[in-house]
């Protein structure tokens, strides 16, 4: 491999900022019923509708944050809402089944996977098995800068 | 080995990959008669398929359609498949690639490293085109991010093998052979038909009935989920119908642009009035955006009711309805369809 850096293969979805400059083409029909087409920064209700996903998403990992520190789920938990995936999903990318996934999400059912189990979660979510483990103590350390 | 594709931008991805792929045939297309041809537009609220936790709306047929159906209709010899095995898929891709035959594809987002962070959902219905490649560097034509990109091959394998609904699994497409002389009218008539079918069909989820259930649904949300609910899945609805796939008011001014272009090919100015009223419901679902922005700022309260919003659904839907009798039976009436 070259020793190019590596660009980064995930968005942050931890600190994301909605930016504006992305340009779509648009089609308008003018009064002879002549089309026509320009790129258009601004459009609908572009900006509203989008900075409200993300803020969705945000409250679900502060939510997610939370339950981490007071125990109630553990960390796959925590990472599989900031990779913006539900159950299904997760179930999918990682091959367990869903009820195996729901049943890692507990801090009990995440003390019990082998290291080869947690090796998958990690490469799934594209961090290490150290940050993946050691997530409790990262959050209670500083909470906003993880992973 | 890089092939001479004239990438040209678009508005929709699958529409514009299309474009991309067959004005290398030297075949004269652009993107609205890609779409019209290939019989686009659609709309489906599909309450069972959830993505982000919320209910599916699509304004989009399924991926893959637009391109198959545009080389049905002009009688293009085509290949599409996907692969059960990601090495595989790339090994094939290299040798149709080593022909000089530019592949297009059906990827995730969420992994494509020059699409804007802010979309990068888990969405699997974007399509782009590869051109050629050096080694480890395939050369990407993307029709929606402006711009020359090029993606490793561990990349190109990732965003080919996502998972979520409507996972791609490797599909990809190219042109095989094209006819000397190609039909535009008999084409031009085949994708209108085949809109008119699809929106109007017997089953209460898509088309034009479709869009009367969102109505009924849009109206019970406020009661059913409560304020914060009823305005998160109104979100949803507003970025399907004006971002994801990017086509703006659910693809309804490029169809309004197909219609002009029709005019044009059929010389048959009927079309231009069609033209308009097209135009006319791509304005009202605009105006539903705008309204229905409004209540997706958090807030205690909606600004404005969701039974005015069910109203301006309804109006589309009676309007649509309207468009599609029209169409059909012009199309009885003047070309024997």
């Amino acid at each position: 491999m070259t020793d190019e850096k590596p660009t980064p293969q995930k968005p942050d979805t931890d600190n994301m900022e909605v930016k504006m400059d992305f340009e779509i083409l648009h089609y308008s029909i003018d009064k002879e019923g002549q089309w026509d087409r320009k790129m258009l920064k601004n459009w609908g209700a572009k900006e509203i509708v989008n900075a409200q996903t993300w803020a969705i998403v945000q409250e679900r990992i502060d939510e997610a944050k939370q339950k981490v520190l007071s125990g109630e789920m553990s960390p796959i938990g925590f990472f599989m809402v900031k990779c913006i995936m539900d159950v299904k999903l997760c179930a999918q990318f990682t091959g367990f089944s869903k009820c195996k996934v729901k049943r890692h999400m507990k801090p009990k059912g995440f003390k019990k996977l082998s290291a080869e189990k947690l090796q998958r979660y990690a490469d799934t979510f594209e961090i290490t098995v150290d940050q993946l483990v050691t997530l409790e103590e990262q959050l209670k350390k500083e909470p906003k800068t993880v992973a | 080995m890089k092939l001479e594709l004239d990438s040209q931008l678009s508005a929709h991805c699958e529409s514009g990959a299309t474009t991309n792929l067959l004005n290398f045939y030297k075949i004269q297309m652009n993107e609205p008669l890609a779409f019209g041809i290939g019989a686009g537009m659609y709309f489906g609220h599909l309450p069972f398929l959830k993505m982000n936790y919320m209910p599916v709306t699509t304004f989009r047929a399924l991926p893959g359609l637009v391109f198959v159906r545009t080389c049905k209709h002009l009688g293009i010899k085509y290949f599409r498949k996907g692969f059960k095995d990601p090495e595989q898929s790339m090994i094939e891709l290299d040798k149709v690639l080593e022909t000089g035959t530019p592949v297009g594809m059906q990827v995730g987002v969420y992994n494509l490293p020059f699409f804007p962070a802010e979309y990068r959902m888990h969405y699997n219905m974007h399509n782009m085109v590869i051109y050629g490649h050096e080694g480890d560097k395939y050369y990407v034509a993307d029709s929606v991010v402006a711009g020359e990109h090029t993606l490793t091959r561990e990349e190109l394998k990732r965003v080919r093998y996502p998972k979520g609904a409507f996972s791609p699994k490797g599909k990809m497409y190219y042109v095989i052979s094209v006819p000397e002389t190609v039909d535009y009218k008999a084409a031009v008539l085949k994708g209108i038909k085949k809109v008119i079918f699809e929106m109007t069909p017997p089953f209460w989820m898509v088309g034009v009935r479709g869009i009367r259930f969102l109505s009924r649904k849009v109206r019970s949300w406020p009661k059913k989920l409560g304020v914060k609910m009823a305005s998160r899945y109104l979100g949803q609805l507003i970025l399907m119908q004006e971002e994801i796939g990017t086509g703006g008011c659910g693809y309804r001014f490029i169809f309004a642009a197909y219609m002009s272009e029709a005019a044009k090919i059929l010389d048959d100015p009927k079309f231009i009035e069609f033209a308009k009223q097209v135009n006319d419901i791509a304005s009202k679902w605009r105006e539903f955006s705008y309204q229905g922005a409004r209540n997706c700022k958090e807030r205690s309260g909606p600004e404005i009711t969701y039974d005015a919003l069910a109203d301006i659904l309804l109006e589309v839907a009676d309007k649509e309805a309207q468009l599609y009798k029209d169409l059909k039976s012009h199309l009885r009436t003047h070309y024997n369809m």
